[in-house]
């Protein structure tokens, strides 16, 4: 019987990979086969602690110097990317300031741009692979109080459009992945109550991290050879434009 | 996660089962385990290929409601997934030349018969809860191509009824997804002489049928459980720049 994802063989560079969504992802594409370097700022996280094919590295996002030593020192081609790493810098226009603009900016967008251009310049990512960022339907829909973060996933979008083009003489496709509210471990127990008001509004419930990684898993097998800069949208059933 | 990427013992109906994309996205779910029932007019698809005998065939000219009456009173109990895949596109001219005759039969084949297909299908419970239903949609229908008014229209009148059907059965846990096909190297591209300076805005090529089914079976499968009123663009990039504007 064949398999519908095997990632056997497969280098992918997870950035983001210490909690929550990017977590899910790092140990979801290991668990179809894949060999993960899961970077975060902290180096570490509990759960991809010791499991044979994920490597932690402690990397931050904002350091560009750091991503080109890494991507150079990497010691295998890596076949795909995927970046998760983000924050939501949940602030009203009056409140904003440069210093919480540029941290969600720097974090959210500029990391993607840095690791891709590393990545594709060095020739550390294999013609034909593939890349994923993990936008958010906040890009696409008006959620008040979100500038910064709604902004930065826009960005996001909008550069993988330009570069589906741009890769594609090397055969590389790149999409982004837009996910509604997904129950992470980041909600405390006092916001349980209002997670599941907002759950109410989605027709299929909340999405989990298996999801999001099931996205990212599908976009970095053979199956997802023919799309490219596109913009998944994952909404649970809302009534969004999709 | 493994478990989301099961097909095994899993129920599929494809329409528009003996050729081009319907022919492949059947072949793969055969080999990842699923039994399929396959709709056309004529049987010529050969299960062999994917080394199963798990796959039914229903024949049915899809525009006559007896015909679809016995889709639904055929095959499974119920549904796990079905791939609304059957359609036309008709000949490539401009609008003007369009004949009444010829844009009633594209909406017939590529609109009506689907809506009614579903329609009969959830009336008579063959669609089962958590059921995953995807619809070949087309590129065409999210820009303006030009001389294919008559099939982008019937195109996007399914996109866009079939999203309202995703917001009526999401009660039911059923799910209606979208995906978005560009230039295929099909029997229908070959007839229409699609200029290759045309084709040559998909970055990626012009892939043929099997290289491309990969999204459909993403979104039959319980990978995609979270995913309603979606449509992936499965074109290999077409649409992200129509014409050479920088």
């Amino acid at each position: 019987m064949k398999k519908f994802i095997d990632l056997t063989g497969k280098t992918i560079v997870v950035v983001g990979a210490s909690s929550g969504i990017g977590e899910g992802i790092a140990l979801g594409l290991n668990e179809l086969g894949a060999k993960v370097s899961a970077i975060s700022r902290r180096g570490h996280s509990e759960a991809l602690q010791g499991r044979e094919g994920i490597t932690q590295v402690a990397l931050d996002v904002k350091d560009q110097a750091g991503i080109a030593e890494y991507v150079k020192a990497l010691p295998e081609i890596a076949y795909g990317l995927v970046y998760s790493a983000g924050r939501t810098g949940k602030s009203p226009i009056t409140t904003m300031n440069d210093e919480l603009l540029d941290d969600v900016i720097d974090t959210n967008y500029k990391g993607f741009l840095y690791f891709i251009k590393e990545l594709v310049r060095n020739r550390k990512i294999e013609n034909g692979g593939s890349i994923v960022g993990i936008s958010s339907i906040a890009a696409h829909i008006g959620v008040e109080g979100m500038t910064p973060y709604s902004s930065s996933k826009a960005a996001m979008s909008a550069a993988v459009r330009v570069l589906g083009r741009e890769l594609a003489r090397r055969k590389i496709r790149i999409n982004a992945i837009s996910p509604g509210m997904v129950r992470t471990p980041f909600f405390t127990a006092d916001e349980q109550d209002w997670l599941n008001g907002v759950a109410q509004g989605y027709p299929l419930g909340l999405g989990e991290v298996e999801d999001v990684a099931a996205a990212a898993a599908f976009f970095m097998s053979e199956n997802s050879h023919y799309i490219t800069g596109t913009d998944l949208m994952m909404t649970g059933g809302c009534p969004w434009m999709s | 996660m493994k478990d989301l990427f099961h097909f095994q013992d899993k129920n599929f109906l494809v329409t528009g089962s003996s050729k081009g994309i319907g022919e492949a996205v059947a072949h793969d779910l055969l080999g990842l385990g699923a039994n399929v029932w396959g709709v056309s007019r004529t049987n010529t698809f050969n299960p062999e290929r994917s080394g199963a005998d798990r796959f039914g065939f229903i024949p049915a000219d899809l525009s006559n409601p007896s015909d679809r009456s016995a889709i639904s009173e055929s095959g499974p109990e119920q549904y796990d997934g079905i791939f609304l895949n059957a359609g036309a596109s008709g000949s490539i001219k401009p609008f003007h030349l369009v004949n009444e005759a010829e844009l009633r039969d594209l909406f017939e084949l590529n609109f009506y018969a689907p809506y009614l297909l579903i329609q009969d299908l959830y009336k008579k419970k063959k669609i089962r809860p958590g059921c995953s239903i995807v619809v070949n949609t087309a590129h065409a229908a999210f820009y303006q191509p030009a001389a294919s008014s008559a099939y982008t229209g019937a195109k996007g009148a399914l996109q866009g009824a079939f999203r309202s059907v995703a917001a009526d059965m999401a009660k039911r846990k059923i799910r209606v997804n979208f995906i978005a096909f560009g230039y295929v190297d099909t029997e229908l591209l070959r007839k229409n002489n699609v200029p290759d300076e045309t084709k040559a805005l998909a970055p990626l090529g012009v892939p043929a049928p099997s290289e491309i089914t990969g999204g459909a079976i993403y979104l039959l499968s319980p990978a995609s459980r979270w995913l309603s009123g979606t449509t992936i663009l499965a074109s290999a990039g077409l649409g992200l720049k129509q014409v050479p504007m920088l």
